[in-house]
């Protein structure tokens, strides 16, 4: 499978990236490709530059120097409206759900830049997440964790993203729910979305994904499929626990 | 986008209009409805001319003690106005300037001396009036200076002179602060002090037979101390007081309004935003309410046109002073209205310019500590306010009064008491 | 009852134009967590707009064209002008400072305060104006209510201000960009992340609250009638009181505590006395801070803008 995706074209491209906040040097010349159709992993622990990454590919930060394009465009200079509209979409760290508005607000906010009828796309978050429907009324602050990944999951899922950023989707979840977390990134994966999912959780992440990079002090300090990341030694010790 | 880029000059030029019709607006003080007196227009012009020369011959000016005047080196002196001729109350301020120019030009004549106007603007604003206080001390040609308007700004202006030189001599036509003329050596007034004013303001609603007044101050000093001298007076008469308070930056009264009770017999508002006494005329209006509005001279103003209520002023109509009809015709001739504001202003350089005049009849060269001297001794049996004019030991008016006019349906108004 | 009845609708109309001002003050905090001190000088403008429109056509006693368009174009010019100074404000004092420290902004709007005031002294003078509205629409028109009888310019007054407050509480609920509002106030970033132009949406939202203040400016003019350079000062204080009384940020919040300061003035005037009143109205606002540091509708109703 990972054989005949690596042929596509790429979807994202990350060329000598160089983020930072203030004076601080983050991001330090990140190169990294996604392809169209593929599921790709970013491990890396604490402040590694993980989010920092997203961020800078959605625009909600600006690197100082390289270049990003996505979809056969330049978007490096390009508002995060723009990217957006061309198709990114993101699952935040901590889902960042608009807490005192209703669920489906939170969809909605989701499909904000769609002037057409998305009443569809709705309806199939709805069955991904049939929870969903009967709590579309409910003020997003008030649910439970589970039912606040599944929000933001719909949510980013209103825009009918091209490629979906995902910041530890299993933060903060019992390994019951992330399992089921997991499936649903993959069911997304099969509907025809590239994901670019950012994890701590290396094993889960590695077990889905087709490639994977491994970011160290804002470093990649490892870039390959994700069948010989997972076999890899130093990684091993370091992120799998093993 | 081509659309989008048109829109925000219409706004810029709908802003601009807007603005620019807001400053050009006639502002309330302008107003053409209700100057105190008649205005240039009614004043028969075949008489106008003459009555320049013709008019201090009355009794004002002093006999001419021309038998030295031949030798004599010419009498020149200059004396300083400090007055509000811009800002909030340019109104007062335009109308006594234009008054201490009738004056000078009226004595120039007649006494044949050469006195000229140092024209200082405070705006009423204190620390304006300090810093001209000082810019006239400085002027080795100033003998004194009327002004300035506002107890606020006697204090301002009072206090430098006091420091500087105590010799020089300011005489007041519109400050009635209770002993500020005592604190200054320097200060005269030509207008009644508050504690006149209460008195006859309770003394007026008492003999209309008053059994319970509204009274309303409007939390500034001028305002409570007001209320205090009128208070007192009141219930010494036996009438019942009933006092409330609001701050002068409310325009809303409605809530008060409410609470006047029916029986009272007059509202009183001691208040210096006039324009805040019509509002709360309007007010009781609205709610139906027909008690008349007492108010005090702050009050009297073209901003409070309520017609039936009274207003307390420090200074009559002269319109209603017989003997001051050719001054009055002769000043309207050259400037086209006045207000209560005014003729206090002509006393204050009458007795300035006498006094200078006096001096120079003795053949000294006016200065300071001489012209001071004379205006001590001041003694005008009548003036254009239609009452004789002296100093008390302290500066102040002797014998002083106040004057109840009612407003009339067109907004002038009329000598009540 | 008489009495209670006409206390009850001067409490109401005062409450209604705190509630306008409020409203602004309470939304652009809640988005950009600044309290936006000039809010009482835009409101100041928008009633010098109202005066200028009035008097170019004629003013109140010799009105150019129907009365009920001169009220309109008043409101108009001073939506306008107010929303002008509003958004002005916002691109060249408050902008600037986004990323700054909390309390730069916080004096670029003091200062933004003091400029509109010195500059508003410059172009019509201290002299204050007034409307004179009863020459517009005469002190004996009214509505009838029980004992009493309620003058149409206070009828125009409530009845414009609620409809105002309904229209913007379906606004801020149903439309894509009033949800914008709500989600750029509670969370900057991710309503960023959902591509939000969060640029665009704060002026929006200044745009409103300033049209607001505009309106409330041309409703002081016609019922209470002086019009003067300081007067956003004390309005722009009472505003502030009824936004943090019901819960800075909250748009119900800012609604209700304007309309319980203006209560709370006319019942303390009517039942105790006027000297009390800024004590009373003062003392509500220490008592509600103590019981709900967050104000009546703050946190707990998670209705945040
Ligand atoms: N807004 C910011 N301003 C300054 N520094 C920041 C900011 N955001 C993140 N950082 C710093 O950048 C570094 C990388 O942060 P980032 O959030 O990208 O790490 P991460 O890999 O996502 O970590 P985690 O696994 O904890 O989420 C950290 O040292 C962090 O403190
Ligand atoms: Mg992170």
């Amino acid at each position: 499978m990972s054989d005949e995706m690596s042929d596509s074209a790429a979807l994202l491209t990350l060329s000598d990236i160089n983020t930072f906040y203030g004076q601080i040097h983050i991001l330090q010349d990140i190169s990294m490709e996604i392809r169209i159709g593929e599921l790709v992993c970013l491990l890396g622990g604490n402040a590694s530059g993980k989010s920092t990454t997203l961020k800078t590919i959605l625009g909600i930060v600006s690197p100082r120097s390289g270049t990003i394009e996505f979809d056969g465009a330049d978007v490096t200079e390009k508002s995060t409206s723009f990217r957006i509209a061309q198709g990114m979409a993101i699952v935040p760290e901590n889902r960042r759900l608009f807490a005192p508005m209703t669920v489906l607000e939170n969809l909605e906010m989701g499909a904000y830049l769609r002037d057409d009828d998305h009443s569809e796309d709705l309806e199939q978050v709805y069955q991904l997440f049939p929870l969903l429907a009967d709590r579309k009324g409910q003020l997003a602050g008030t649910l439970s964790g589970g039912e606040q990944q599944m929000v933001a999951m719909g949510r980013a899922l209103m825009s009918r993203p091209k490629l979906l950023l995902m910041d530890e989707p299993s933060m903060g979840l019992a390994p019951i729910l992330v399992e089921q977390s997991f499936e649903i990134i993959q069911q997304v994966h099969e509907a025809g979305v590239s994901i670019l999912v950012v994890e701590q959780n290396a094993n889960m992440a590695l077990s889905i994904a087709d490639h994977g990079y491994v970011l160290a002090t804002g470093r990649i300090v490892l870039a390959d499929t994700a069948e010989v990341l997972t076999e890899h030694e130093g990684l091993k010790k370091a992120y799998l626990g093993r | 986008m081509k659309k989008r880029s048109q829109w925000p000059k219409l706004v810029l030029l709908f802003v601009a209009m807007a603005l620019v019709a807001a400053a050009c607006g006639g502002d309330d003080d302008a107003g053409a409805g209700g100057d105190t007196t008649t205005t240039a227009a009614a004043a028969p012009a075949a008489t106008t001319t003459a009555t320049t020369e013709a008019a201090p011959a009355t009794t004002m000016a002093p006999e001419p003690t021309t038998t030295t005047a031949v030798e004599m080196q010419p009498c020149v002196a200059s004396i300083g106005f400090i007055g509000p001729i811009t800002g909030p109350v340019a109104f007062i301020g335009e109308v006594q300037l234009n008054w201490m120019q009738y004056a000078v030009d009226v004595f120039n004549e007649e006494l044949s001396i050469d006195i000229s106007i140092v024209e200082g603007d405070n705006q009423f604003d204190t620390a304006q009036s300090a810093t001209l206080a000082a810019q006239f001390v400085d002027n080795a040609d100033m003998v004194a200076a009327v002004g300035p308007a506002g107890s606020d700004n006697v204090d301002a202006a009072g206090a430098v002179f006091e420091d500087l030189d105590s010799d020089f001599s300011f005489v007041s036509p519109s400050s009635t602060r209770v002993g500020i003329a005592a604190t200054y050596t320097g200060m005269f007034r030509t207008v009644p002090t508050d504690a006149e004013q209460g008195p006859t303001t309770a003394d007026y609603m008492i003999a209309q037979g008053a059994s319970k007044v509204f009274l309303i101050d409007d939390q500034s000093s001028y305002s409570t101390g007001l209320a205090d001298s009128t208070t007192a007076a009141l219930e010494a008469g036996g009438v019942e007081v009933v006092t409330e308070s609001v701050s002068q930056d409310v325009t809303d009264f409605s809530a008060l309004v409410s609470t006047i009770p029916d029986d009272a017999d007059f509202v009183y508002l001691p208040w210096q935003v006039a324009a805040n006494g019509q509002i709360f005329a309007n007010q009781m209006a609205e709610q139906g309410k027909t008690i008349r509005i007492f108010g005090s001279d702050g009050m009297d103003s073209e901003d409070f046109t309520a017609a039936g209520s009274l207003v307390a002023t420090f200074a009559p109509d002269i319109a209603g002073v017989a003997g001051s009809a050719d001054l009055l015709a002769g000043f309207l001739a050259e400037y086209e209205s006045t207000n209560t504001f005014g003729p206090p202003v002509f006393v204050a350089a009458q007795v300035i310019i006498e006094a200078t005049y006096r001096v120079c009849m003795t053949g000294a060269t006016p200065d300071r500590a001489s012209v001071q001297a004379e205006i001590r001794n001041t003694d005008l049996a009548d003036s254009i306010l239609g009452s004789p004019v002296s100093f008390t030991s302290d500066g102040d008016l002797a014998g002083g009064q106040f004057f109840i006019s009612e407003i009339q349906e067109d907004g002038t108004k009329k000598i009540a008491g | 009852m008489e009495f209670f009845l006409q206390q009850t609708v001067n409490g109401l109309t005062l409450g209604s134009v705190y509630a306008l001002l409020a409203l602004g003050y309470s939304m652009v905090y809640g988005i950009l967590k600044l309290l936006n001190f000039a809010h009482g000088e835009v409101y100041m403008f928008g009633a010098f707009a109202g005066y200028g429109v009035l008097t170019v056509l004629g003013g109140a006693s010799a009105p150019l064209v129907p009365i009920w368009l001169m009220i309109l174009l008043m409101f108009l010019a001073a939506i306008v002008v107010s929303s002008t100074i509003g958004v002005t404000l916002e691109r060249f004092a408050y902008r600037p400072l986004r990323n700054s420290t909390r309390i730069a902004p916080l004096i670029s709007a003091v200062g933004a305060s003091f400029f509109l005031q010195a500059a508003a002294l410059l172009l019509f003078t201290a002299n204050s104006r007034t409307y004179d509205a009863p020459k517009l629409i005469a002190i004996q028109t009214g509505i009838p209510i029980g004992p009493i009888r309620v003058w149409m310019v206070r009828v125009l007054v409530i009845v414009t201000s609620f409809t105002l407050m309904i229209l913007l509480t379906l606004w801020v609920n149903r439309t894509r960009t009033g949800k914008a509002v709500r989600a750029v106030s509670y969370d900057r970033e991710a309503a960023a992340m959902m591509g939000i132009d969060v640029d665009k949406v704060i002026v929006v939202t200044f745009l409103i609250g300033s049209a607001l203040a505009g309106v409330g400016g041309v409703m002081v003019g016609l019922v209470f009638g002086r019009v003067f350079h300081l007067m956003g000062f004390v309005a722009g204080l009472k505003a502030f009181t009824a936004a943090v009384v019901g819960g800075i940020g909250s748009i119900p919040g800012a609604m209700f505590g304007g309309l319980l300061i203006g209560f709370a003035e006319a019942y303390t005037t009517g039942y105790l006395s006027s000297t009390f009143q800024n004590l009373i109205v003062f003392g509500l606002l220490i008592v509600v801070l103590l019981v709900r540091p967050r104000g009546l509708f703050g946190r707990q109703e998670l209705v945040k803008v």
